[in-house]
C-alpha cells in the first residue's frame, strides 16, 4: 500500500500543485514557513479524511478561495485507486474510484498513515483531554464499534449535562451513559494491557540500561484504586450517584471515561513531573513505535509514516534506532529543513524542494535530482 | 420590487422537497392550468388546512374528531402504537402491519432540543392506559433519546395498569429515523416486535 500521486487545489498555501511519488522515501525540504507541513497535512487528509491540526476543515481552504480539492492515487496490491475530495463551506464530497465513499473509517484502515511530530511530546505533559483524544482516535481507527460507542457516549453526556443545566437531575440518562461508558473504559484498559509489554520493550531500546522503567496505566477518575477487573454498569451507576449533588451544582458530569486519564509513568512517577525534556521525547517516541507495530498487526498492514521534523536533537544511537523504524514502513514522507540527516540515514530518497512565498507564487515544488 | 414570478418561486421553494427547478415547473404549470382546475387545487388546499385538526384522543391529524382510526371499531383499543410524531404514525399505518390504535407523543426527550418529559403527551397516554390497554408498541428509531423516552414513559405508566411493552424489531440502522425504512421493512419490524423487560429496560443490540 502506497501513495503514488497527489494533486492539491486551493489547499493551505498551495494554489495548485501536482506531485508524483515513485519512491519509498520522500523528503520535502526548504526553508521554514514555505509549506512543507501543509503537504504532510494533505497526505494525512487523504487517509484520515480530516486534518491533524485544523478542527475545522475550512481552515485548510486557501485564503480567499471558495473550496479546496485533493486528489490522490493510492496503490493497494498493485491496484490503483483514485480518491477525490472536494471541500467547500457548504459541504464536502469524497469519491473513491468515482463512487461515493461508503465508510471513512474503513478508508482510514485500508490506507493507514501515522503522523509523527515534535509537538507530540504534548501528549506527555499536556492536559488529559489530549491523551484521551489520541487514544480514542487510535481505538476508533482499529474498531468501528469503538467509534460508534464513543459517539453515542458523547451525545448522551451532552444531553445529560444540558438537562442538569435546565435544572433536572440528569438521572434518565444514567443508564445509557453507564452502558456506553463501561464499554469505553474496558476497551481502553484492554488496549493498554495489550500494548504495555511491547511499550516497555520499545522503551528499553531507547533508554540506557538502569534507567527507570517506562510504563502506561489507565486512571479511572473517582475510582483510582480499582483493580484490573472490568468496570461494570452497577459500579458505574454507583459512582455516578456519588457525584450527583456536585453534578447538579456544576451542571457537569463528574464520573465517566471523559474524566479519565492515561498515565505516562517513569517508574511509578508521572513523566510530566519527573522526566527531563529529552526523556519525555523518547518516552513519546517509544509509545509511537509501539502503536506503529500494533497498528501494523491489527490492520494487517504497516501504516505510511508522515514525519514532521523530529530528528534534530537526538544522539547518534537513538537517531539510528528511529531511522531503523522508518525503514520498515511501506512509504515515508519527511518534512525537514535538515537534509543532511536524511541523506546520511536514508541514502536513497526523492527530494522535493518547497518554495512557497506568497500564495500567488503557486508554491510549485521543484524536483531536483542530485 | 421583486416580480410576482420571483415571489411565487420564493413561496414554492419553502415547501419541503421543492428545489429551484421544480418550483419553476410548478409556477409555469399554474399559468397553463384551466381556471377550474386551479380553483379546485387552491380550494382543496385551503379546505385541508382549515378542516384538519389534531385528534383529541390520539393526536393524529384528521378532519374528523375523533379521527377515523380512533373511531374504527375493527381496530383494537387494547393495543397502542406510540410514535414520536404524526408522520411516523402515517409511516407505520402505510405498512399495514398494525391493527391497534395510535398515540402521538409529540417528540422524544431531548434537552439539547429543549424537549422535556413534561412536554410529551404522557398524561393523556396514562388516561388511555387506565381505561384498559394490554400492549404498547414503541415505534421509535434506535437512539439514546428513544431509550430514555421509553424509560420515562414506562416509569410514569407503571401506576396505571399492567401493560406489556414492546419495541420495533431490531435491524433498524442505529440513528436512522423511520423515514429511512420502506413499508416492507417496517411491516417486518412491527410483526416481529421485541418485548421489553418488566422494568422497561431496553438494551441496544
Ligand atoms: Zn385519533
Amino acid at each position: 500500500m502506497r501513495l503514488s500521486s497527489l494533486h492539491l487545489v486551493h489547499f493551505r498555501s498551495y494554489a495548485s500543485c501536482d506531485l508524483a511519488f515513485p519512491a519509498r522515501y520522500n523528503l520535502f525540504t526548504g526553508a521554514n514557513g514555505q509549506g512543507k507541513t501543509n503537504l504532510i497535512e494533505a497526505i494525512y487528509y487523504c487517509s484520515a479524511l480530516r486534518s491533524f491540526r485544523a478542527h475545522n476543515a475550512q481552515d485548510c481552504i486557501q485564503h480567499g478561495r471558495p473550496f479546496f480539492h485533493l486528489q490522490a492515487e493510492w496503490e493497494d496490491d498493485a491496484v490503483r485507486h483514485d480518491l477525490a475530495i472536494h471541500h467547500a463551506p457548504s459541504g464536502r464530497t469524497i469519491r473513491l474510484d468515482q463512487k461515493p465513499l461508503p465508510s471513512a473509517r474503513r478508508h482510514a484502515r485500508r490506507f493507514p498513515v501515522l503522523f509523527l511530530s515534535p509537538q507530540d511530546t504534548a501528549l506527555a505533559w499536556g492536559a488529559p483531554a489530549l491523551r484521551r483524544d489520541w487514544f480514542d482516535r487510535l481505538l476508533s481507527l482499529m474498531k468501528d464499534s469503538y467509534g460508534e460507542t464513543l459517539a453515542s457516549y458523547e451525545k448522551t453526556l451532552r444531553q445529560r449535562n444540558r438537562e442538569l443545566k435546565q435544572g433536572g437531575t440528569g438521572e434518565l440518562w444514567n443508564g445509557p451513559l453507564a452502558e456506553a461508558g463501561c464499554r469505553l473504559v474496558n476497551a481502553r484498559r484492554s488496549f493498554l494491557a495489550a500494548v504495555r509489554t511491547r511499550f516497555q520493550a520499545a522503551f528499553h531500546r531507547f533508554f540506557e540500561p538502569g534507567e527507570a522503567v517506562g510504563d502506561l496505566a489507565y486512571l479511572i477518575r473517582h475510582d483510582e484504586d480499582r483493580g484490573p477487573e472490568p468496570l461494570d454498569e452497577a459500579r458505574f451507576l454507583e459512582r455516578l450517584a456519588s457525584c450527583a449533588a456536585r453534578d447538579r451544582a456544576t451542571a457537569t458530569t463528574g464520573f465517566g471515561p471523559h474524566k479519565d486519564d492515561f498515565a505516562f509513568l517513569l517508574g511509578d512517577r508521572p513523566v510530566r513531573e519527573h522526566a527531563s525534556q529529552g526523556q519525555t521525547r523518547l518516552f513519546v517516541y517509544a509509545l509511537q513505535w509501539t502503536v506503529h507495530e500494533y497498528l501494523a498487526r491489527a490492520l494487517g498492514r504497516r501504516p505510511i509514516l508522515l514525519v514532521d521534523d523530529i530528528f534534530s536533537d537526538l544522539d547518534e544511537k537513538r537517531t539510528q534506532l528511529l531511522f531503523e523504524g522508518l525503514r520498515e514502513a511501506p512509504q515515508v514522507f519527511i518534512a525537514s529543513a535538515n537534509e543532511v540527516l536524511v541523506r546520511a540515514w536514508l541514502g536513497d530518497y526523492e527530494r522535493f524542494e518547497i518554495r512557497g512565498g506568497s500564495a500567488q507564487a503557486m508554491a510549485r515544488p521543484v524536483h531536483v535530482l542530485e | 420590487m421583486a416580480s410576482l414570478f420571483t415571489k411565487v418561486l420564493f413561496a414554492l421553494r419553502r415547501i419541503p422537497g421543492v428545489g429551484p427547478t421544480s418550483a419553476e415547473r410548478m409556477a409555469f404549470h399554474f399559468l397553463s392550468m384551466k381556471e377550474e382546475d386551479f380553483s379546485f387545487l387552491l380550494g382543496t388546499i385551503r379546505d385541508f388546512r382549515e378542516k384538519t385538526k389534531l385528534c383529541p384522543v390520539c393526536g393524529l391529524v384528521s378532519e374528523y374528531s375523533p379521527c377515523r382510526i380512533c373511531a374504527d371499531p375493527a381496530r383494537s383499543e387494547r393495543l397502542l402504537c406510540v410514535v414520536k410524531d404524526v408522520q411516523d404514525a402515517f409511516r407505520v399505518e402505510k405498512s399495514r402491519a398494525f391493527k391497534g390504535k395510535y398515540h402521538v407523543l409529540g417528540g422524544l426527550v431531548s434537552p439539547l432540543e429543549t424537549v422535556r418529559e413534561e412536554d410529551l403527551s404522557i398524561d393523556r397516554l396514562a388516561t388511555r392506559v387506565a381505561s384498559g390497554v394490554d400492549e404498547i408498541l414503541f415505534a421509535f428509531e434506535q437512539s439514546v433519546e428513544s431509550e430514555v423516552t421509553i424509560k420515562a414513559v414506562t416509569r410514569r405508566l407503571s401506576a396505571f395498569g399492567d401493560v406489556r411493552y414492546s419495541r420495533l424489531a431490531v435491524g433498524i440502522p442505529s440513528g436512522a429515523g423511520l423515514e429511512h425504512l420502506d413499508a416492507e421493512t417496517l411491516k417486518t419490524a412491527v410483526e416481529n416486535r421485541t418485548p421489553l423487560t418488566a422494568k422497561g429496560a431496553v438494551k441496544a443490540p
